[in-house]
């Protein structure tokens, strides 16, 4: 039957009639559940449910981007589901995750998590975060920008080396450009006073768009934010990557050395994984997290990642539950320090 | 240049295909649209059809999202002028006469003076972009935390003239406006500031929920309860502007072109600053100051002007350097980005076939927004004519459901609630409310300015006076609030006194 009422579907949307249109859908319907279903969850994702993603930023920014890929990726592997981002921005990501952890358990509703920014927001006694790693199941990493620091191309700074001498030479003098207080970033500048004894002045700013602009300018001497954040720049060639705080190179920044291979041993980055809120049938959460890893494994999107200047780095329930646990030792370290 | 010129005109080409065309007009449409609904702003409107991008070709998408952004900023007037209440918050400072020529049967004259503005000055920022946009790109880089510090001095001395009557009630709400506007957390330590405990301040009052409140909701809830409106009762002149309307308006348009168009260059700045200030020049410029909150059409020249240019040279330093400077912006980056162009000094050479027909539908898109406005206000005034017994629960409605999708967060719809109650209280109180939308926008980022400096210079306050550009925006700044003071004197000579109507 599913057959014969295939080739009609084509001439009866055009037309428009609600009947052929009803009929058309029926058959979508149809197909969607005459396809074979995995053995770990029969019913789930049921056909023409509709999925949820939680994403604790505005349209538009990073985190946004990843999540509406998955969206799209995802209702290509579910066919007849559909999954709606819903951006939930506010008091950095702290109302976003804060949604996420209160969210119907129902298996239809997840969402993104940035790391280590998620962390600072749980270990910061002041912001009363009604939420902790134990309220979320994470199902997998997805995509990670790591760690850079950036000078405008005409610094005399040629390596972090040359910085932090200079840092050195007068203490508290050179400014870098951060965004927000105890985030991301302003940790990375701290781990490396810490790593080397010295002090810079850190210059807050709202998002890394309007560090860089303060940067381009020549009002400070650096920015620390992530290699996503100058790739653009530095093409054009007014900006100069001095480290990038990973254990490789990033393929977005050929030639520019890590921070670990100039003595610093500092590793941070941006992840942007998934999550379910806990009391989510872990059944559904791995379902959902195998279709994450095929997302970000599959050939056919390379090219797409590389486009959008994702650096895609997948990781398992268990190694991101691994990283996750890593990353609230290193953060809590940091602030222990700064308090 | 001569190259870029060439590439513009193939992009015109490729924009003009039928299927662009259509993108462009869908989003000229809905981007009129979500301005005229009070409370939905570009952004909303954007980030409804931002999955559409997926399934169209970047080309087309983005060009419809485009639209939609620059588009709205069309649509809002109409609602500020006919219904009293913002249809964005750009619009807020046009509300001041804008209203009144309505009340007083002009709002033909008035819908028709902004979308002619609206289209010079958004038409004269797309062209800048395409011919000087690289020579402009230093301005902007030439901001940094103490020029833009001075900016908003600027910003914050139209205080002064915006004070009406009594300047003490104006400066009370002033001051009411920095106070809510130090609510979320500090800038430079980190900590919750005034949250009251609610998670939702950690990051500031938002500015859409207060504004639709103390403006839109308050203004229904007083029509409720007051004398009914005369606005609806005037005898609707001629719907469009007369000669002296027209000679009236061109120094006010064109000092809106140059001026949004300078604000737009500098990311962080927003339509709103750029229309409040227009307002004020218009206000400081005017061989009559007096008629200004009584229907002057300057009063809604400039600042509508004033905001669509902004809006189309805010995406110099997107296109350029990759910057977007407000949330708007941020979300046409975002589409960039999902479609594989990542915004920045190379796109220009390494998608020319992509970027010139955006920038060219931009021209195509203002026209047809022109075209679309004009002939529509006939239409569009009808507005004026639905009972208020209908007008009002709708337009509640949709203030509601704007304010809770900036967000989607139903806190911002009590608190949109709240400022409604608040702003009966002070309407009643005959308290002027343009003043705590303008230090609401301005102070937090000119404490977020003023604190980077000092983060730079340690603790100097000279830096503040450093540079010649920082040097001049204060001299300006200072010169814009004297001026209540020498107007003042013009009147004691015996000009025109202020009107007695209120």
């Amino acid at each position: 039957m599913t057959k014969r009422t295939q080739p009609d579907r084509a001439p009866g949307m055009q037309i428009g009639s609600r009947r052929t249109f009803l009929a058309a859908a029926l058959t979508v319907t149809g197909l969607a559940l005459l396809a074979p279903s995995p053995a770990s969850a029969q019913a789930y994702p049921e056909p023409g449910k509709r999925f949820t993603i939680i994403v604790a930023g505005s349209a538009g920014s990073g985190t946004d981007i990843n999540a509406r890929f998955v969206a799209a990726a995802m209702e290509k592997e579910f066919p007849g589901t559909s999954f709606q981002v819903v951006n939930r921005p506010g008091a950095g990501v702290q109302v976003g995750v804060q949604a996420l952890a209160d969210a119907p358990k129902d298996g239809y509703t997840f969402g993104l998590i940035s790391l280590p920014t998620a962390i600072t927001v749980m270990l910061d006694p002041s912001r009363k975060a009604n939420f902790n790693k134990e309220s979320f199941i994470g199902i997998g990493n997805f995509s990670y920008d790591a760690g850079a620091i950036a000078v405008r191309a005409d610094s005399p700074y040629k390596s972090l080396g040359d910085l932090i001498a200079a840092a050195k030479e007068k203490p508290a003098e050179r400014t870098v450009g951060v965004v927000g207080p105890r985030g991301r970033e302003h940790l990375d500048v701290i781990a490396m006073e810490q790593g080397a004894g010295v002090s810079f002045t850190p210059v807050f700013h709202n998002d890394s768009g309007l560090a860089l602009n303060t940067l381009l300018g020549g009002n400070i001497d650096a920015v620390q934010g992530s290699v996503g954040d100058f790739v653009a720049q530095v093409k054009s060639g007014r900006v100069r990557i001095l480290a990038v705080f990973d254990k490789q190179e990033s393929a977005y920044a050929p030639g520019v050395p890590t921070a670990e291979s100039q003595g610093f041993k500092i590793y941070s980055g941006t992840s942007r994984g998934f999550a379910f809120p806990a009391g989510v049938d872990p059944k559904m959460a791995a379902r959902i997290g195998e279709t994450l890893g095929k997302i970000a494994n599959s050939p056919e999107y390379k090219s797409k990642f590389a486009e959008m200047g994702l650096e895609i780095r997948y990781m398992d329930a268990a190694q991101y539950n691994t990283y996750w646990n890593g990353e609230v030792a290193r953060i809590s370290s940091l602030l222990s320090k700064i308090n | 240049m001569t190259s870029s010129l060439y590439d513009f005109i193939v992009g015109f080409g490729i924009a003009l295909t039928p299927e662009n065309l259509l993108y462009a007009l869908i989003g000229c449409l809905v981007g009129t649209l979500v301005g005229v609904l009070p409370g939905i702003g570009s952004a909303g409107g954007m980030v409804i059809l931002l999955p559409l991008t997926y399934k169209l070709d970047p080309t087309g998408a983005i060009i419809m999202l485009a639209a939609i952004f620059y588009g709205s900023y069309y649509g809002g007037t109409i609602s500020t002028v006919l219904m009293s209440v913002p249809g964005e918050v750009a619009s807020v400072v046009t509300m001041l006469d804008g209203t009144e020529m309505a009340r007083k049967g002009r709002a033909g004259a008035a819908l028709s003076i902004a979308a002619i503005g609206s289209f010079i000055g958004g038409t004269a920022a797309v062209l800048a972009l395409v011919f000087i946009a690289p020579l402009l790109t230093d301005v902007a880089l030439k901001f940094g935390p103490p020029e833009f510090f001075a900016l908003l001095f600027i910003g914050l001395a139209t205080l002064a003239l915006l004070a009406g009557d009594s300047m003490l009630r104006a400066l009370a709400m002033a001051v009411f406006g920095l106070l809510l506007g130090t609510i979320g957390t500090d800038p430079t330590m980190g900590t919750p500031r005034f949250d009251l405990g609610f998670t939702n301040l950690l990051g500031g009052l938002d500015f859409v929920p207060v504004v639709m409140g103390l403006f839109g909701l308050s203004e229904i809830l007083l029509a409720a309860d007051g004398p009914p409106p005369t606005l609806r009762e005037a005898k609707l002149s001629s719907l469009y502007p007369t000669k002296q309307d027209m000679k009236d308006s061109a120094g006010p348009i064109a000092r809106g072109t140059v001026l949004g168009f300078f604000l737009g260059l500098v990311p962080g700045t927003t339509q709103a600053l750029a229309s409040f200030i227009s307002y004020g020049v218009e206000k400081a410029v005017s061989r009559r100051p007096w008629t200004f909150g009584t229907g002057a059409i300057e009063g809604v020249a400039g600042p509508e002007t004033a905001n669509n240019s902004h809006a189309n040279a805010a995406l110099i330093p997107l296109f350029t350097l990759g910057i977007p400077g407000s949330p708007s912006v941020a979300i046409l980056l975002g589409a960039f980005i999902m479609n594989g162009l990542a915004p920045g000094p190379l796109l220009f050479s390494e998608k020319p076939e992509i970027v010139w027909p955006i920038i060219a539908s931009m021209i195509i898109g203002n026209l047809m927004l022109l075209i679309l406005n004009v002939p529509l206000i006939g239409l569009w005034v009808r507005i004026l004519k639905v009972p208020l017994g209908i007008l009002n629960p709708l337009i509640i409605l949709f203030i509601c459901l704007g304010t809770y999708l900036v967000n989607n967060a139903v806190f911002d719809v009590w608190v949109m609630l709240l400022f409604g109650l608040i702003g009966v209280v002070l309407r009643k109180l005959e308290f002027p409310l343009a003043p705590i939308a303008l230090t609401l926008i301005i102070g937090p980022l000119m404490e977020g300015a003023l604190r980077q400096a000092l983060s730079i210079s340690r603790g100097n306050v000279d830096i503040l006076f450093r540079s010649p550009l920082a040097c001049i925006l204060l001299i300006c700044g200072v010169i814009v609030l004297t001026v209540p003071l020498w107007s003042r004197r013009a009147r004691a000579r015996g000009q025109l006194g202020k009107d007695a109507t209120d």
